[in-house]
């Protein structure tokens, strides 16, 4: 019976996807002129992966691709062909080519990609017409013990020429070989399948009976394949094993080769240049989502399934609270079987121990969704790369805090948002190297991407050294634009912050890093709706920094519980600043404006509950209920309400999936009673209440206003 | 107690058979006397097995007890012969 291999294929496509990020990231690191074999074996790798795997599951349009790079790239290991900054551009393209193919099959469209087919035949072209073998004998440096045993061979020829008269080849496996599935004597009949093969087994490591590990590989071979084919196929006999073993393939006739050079020699060259690191064996396990298991009808190639790489220990914590959680359930259940009033205080201290587990348990489960933020800091190298080749600029990309944990649904939504401000910075921020020498900075200008934990959120920075934002040019926009009038009087903050406005725009040309018709505003937009913030901070001359901040995770919200009339509502904690029960003598009253909440030496406009709600609070006069200060969209308010009740934690359930969107309010949840409860939208309560930011601003610039 | 031992070999002998497979090998050479492996029944044997054997054999030829194959089926030897152990093992051709 035939192995259904499409349930492999998420597999496949995330390894692809991990493979093709190391691939881009090795390439942006390779430099022409001191190739690191160490760095192009990696690249190497994780073509071969891509194209033993698409292969194996039917992408053949993905397998040839790949398979054209991975002659070039072997080649250039071999020491066999040089590489240039054309080539590493050539395989960053291929990196894309392949990207967007595999990309298709994951989303079961059809695979016609014209570039991939271009870029093939250019591959295919440097092959053919890159005349290697001179170029191998005219390198004036072998990079390695293989180019060694080329060079010995006197042609070099074997990866070019596709039919050679038989084959020498010398295999020894590494210890495991055998445990991983993968058996020579299958391997050996695949090759006397493809003409006369002779072996000569080398015993010489069998350790005698007794001390023998019987699952382990001790032999090796040299084998001799009498048959006109190709490398290529000798190669694919043994593609799932070459990165587990030693192995020379040479053509039969180059005597030098394997057969005169003792096997203990090979070992010592092998281990000197081939590094053998698997591709994919850290410990890690795949969780897959349970629908792909539990479904197996449904039309998988159809369905955005997501899965997430997890740590192993992240697992055993999990494995460990739930043999606690089990241990209390059996305490409790035993107590429930004969309980007395006596039984009392053992019922409550396991139901703290209950309360306990649990939360641990959801810390753990919650841990399992955190990644490091490296996985979206990884796309910038290569986009920074690409654009400042564009734009003819100079600029060098630092990360920092590259393992600051994010929760994975927030990190895929923050993607987009980032982009566009890095390259906002890119194009905006960073001056032409002319302009930066001559306003005495360093030609090549920075750009930093820097996350940090701080109070419960995550915090990611875009700094750049540019020119810093032009503050008369955004005024007069915005002037033009009517955003603001000639008599207002703002603050550099103010000022600054306009950039977020819809329909904002310095950009005197449309270019195609800038002005694709995603304003500032989206990214603010974008980011409030992940319950988040983005401030810009600005020096002219000197750069600016554009803060992020994030929850860490969409999923569950500290809550603080309140109480309008018989409503209960749920104030995300943090966005708490304070709460007042007694303010006689800090209200003022605006006439045909909200009131305002005289707080120390600002002013918080009050927002009532009860009337964007349209619901009857319990307290009669404004005095007799609680201000609950929340911070929201960077200003303050002051949120009347009845009563405060608890603090807990909840579990937030989208209000858009389930019923539609609401204003004011940002999703729901469903309280220890069961009633469901509603959790309030700060930004959200503020637009509805019509407080305007800059009125905001105002009234605490300006106190005889307010007052 | 007996001159010879005789060691039945299963009809799957791979690698999930080789750990018990080696501690009756190794059994069988602490008692140094001549080994027959009944080969008769293996319909399918792969790298650890044979690799077994030889280990064994090798052990018992150094020791000076002799080992001898009974009716070894035909998959033994082909496969023996594609490891290029055949000879090794002492297999007929």
């Amino acid at each position: 019976m035939g192995i259904d291999l499409s349930q492999f294929h998420q597999v496949f496509f995330e390894e692809s996807y991990e493979g093709l990020d190391v691939m881009e990231s090795a390439l942006l690191n390779l430099q022409p002129d001191t190739v690191d074999s160490e760095t192009i074996n990696e690249i190497f790798r994780a073509a071969h992966s891509i194209k033993g795997g698409s292969g194996t599951f039917g992408f053949i349009d993905v397998a040839d691709f790949t398979h054209v790079i991975e002659t070039l790239l072997d080649e250039i290991r071999s020491g066999t062909r040089k590489i240039t900054s054309e080539t590493v551009d050539l395989f960053l393209q291929s990196v894309d080519c392949i990207r967007k193919l595999i990309q298709q099959h994951d989303a079961g469209e059809p695979c016609v990609i014209p570039e991939a087919v271009e870029l093939k035949k250019v591959f295919e072209g440097i092959l053919s017409g890159g005349d290697s073998e001179n170029e191998s004998v005219s390198s004036p440096e072998p990079a390695s013990t293989i180019t060694e045993i080329d060079d010995q061979t006197g042609d070099g020829s074997q990866a070019d020429s596709p039919l050679t008269h038989g084959w020498k080849i010398y295999f020894k496996p590494e210890l495991d070989i055998l445990k991983t599935g993968n058996d020579p004597l299958r391997m050996f009949r695949e090759l006397a399948s493809l003409g006369a093969l002779s072996i000569t087994a080398d015993i010489s490591q069998v350790p005698p009976i007794g001390s023998i590990d019987p699952e382990a590989c001790y032999m090796a071979w040299e084998l001799e394949l009498d048959a006109d084919v190709s490398k290529s196929a000798v190669d694919e006999v043994f593609e799932w094993v070459v990165d587990e073993s030693e192995l020379r393939i040479e053509p039969l006739g180059s005597d030098d080769a394997v057969s005169d050079v003792k096997p203990e020699v090979l070992v010592e060259t092998a281990i000197e240049e081939i590094t053998l690191a698997p591709t994919a064996s850290t410990p890690e396990v795949v969780v897959q989502p349970e629908e792909m298991t539990s479904k197996p009808k449904k039309d998988a190639s159809k369905v955005e399934v997501s899965s997430i790489r997890v740590g192993i220990d992240k697992v055993d914590d999990l494995i460990n609270m739930v043999g606690e959680l089990v241990i209390t359930q059996s305490m409790l259940g035993e107590l429930g079987l004969d309980f007395t009033m006596d039984s009392l205080p053992r019922l409550l201290e396991g139901i703290e121990q209950l309360s306990q587990n649990t939360r641990e348990l959801q810390e753990s489960v919650m841990r399992i969704r955190m990644l490091p933020i490296s996985f979206t800091f990884s796309r910038f190298p290569r986009l920074v790369h690409d654009l400042s080749r564009t734009m003819n600029k100079k600029i060098e990309l630092k990360l920092t805090g590259e393992q600051t944990e994010l929760d994975k649904t927030v990190m895929e939504k923050i993607g987009d948002p980032l982009v566009h401000l890095v390259r906002n910075s890119l194009d905006h921020g960073i001056e032409m190297p002319e302009d930066r020498v001559k306003a005495g900075k360093p030609e090549t200008g920075t750009i930093t991407l820097n996350a940090f934990h701080q109070s419960g959120n995550i915090v990611i920075q875009i700094i750049d050294d540019g020119a810093g934002l032009n503050k008369p040019r955004i005024l007069q926009k915005a002037i033009e634009k009517e955003l603001v009038s000639e008599n207002d009087n703002l603050s550099d903050d103010q000022i600054h912050d306009l950039i977020f406005k819809p329909g904002f725009s310095t950009a005197d040309q449309v270019s195609d890093i800038s002005g694709r018709g995603v304003g500032m505003d989206v990214v603010r937009r974008n980011i409030n709706e992940l319950n988040g913030s983005v401030e810009v901070e600005s020096t002219e001359g000197q750069g600016s920094v554009f803060t992020i901040r994030l929850p860490l995770t969409l999923a569950i919200l500290d809550g603080q519980l309140i109480r309008v009339g018989d409503k209960v509502y749920i104030l995300p904690l943090i966005s708490i600043v304070e709460s007042i029960q007694s303010f006689q003598g800090m209200l003022h009253r605006v006439v045909g404006g909200c009131d305002l909440l005289r707080l120390r030496d600002e002013y918080v406009p009050i927002i009532k509950l009860s009337s964007i709600f349209n619901i009857k609070s319990t307290t009669q006069e404004m005095e007799d209920g609680l201000l609950v200060v929340v911070e929201g969209d960077n200003m303050k308010v002051a949120i009347l309400i009845d009563d405060l009740e608890a603090q807990q934690q909840v579990v937030i359930k989208s209000l858009e999936e389930n019923y539609k969107r609401v204003d004011g309010v940002s999703g729901a949840t469903i309280l220890g009673n069961g009633t469901v409860s509603l959790i309030l939208d700060i930004p959200g309560l503020i637009k509805l209440a019509g407080v305007q930011r800059y009125e905001y601003k105002m009234a605490n610039n300006d106190d005889d206003r307010a007052a | 107690m007996s001159d010879q031992l005789e060691i039945l070999l299963e009809s799957n002998s791979g690698i999930a058979q080789a750990e018990l497979l080696a501690g009756r090998l190794e059994e069988a050479f602490q008692k140094s006397i001549p080994i027959i492996i009944d080969g008769s029944a293996i319909t399918r044997v792969d790298t650890s097995v044979l690799q077994l054997l030889y280990s064994f054999c090798a052990a018992m030829k150094e020791t000076g007890v002799s080992v001898s194959w009974k009716e070894p089926s035909d998959e033994l030897c082909q496969a023996a012969d594609n490891l290029g152990v055949k000879t090794l093992l002492g297999l007929p051709f």
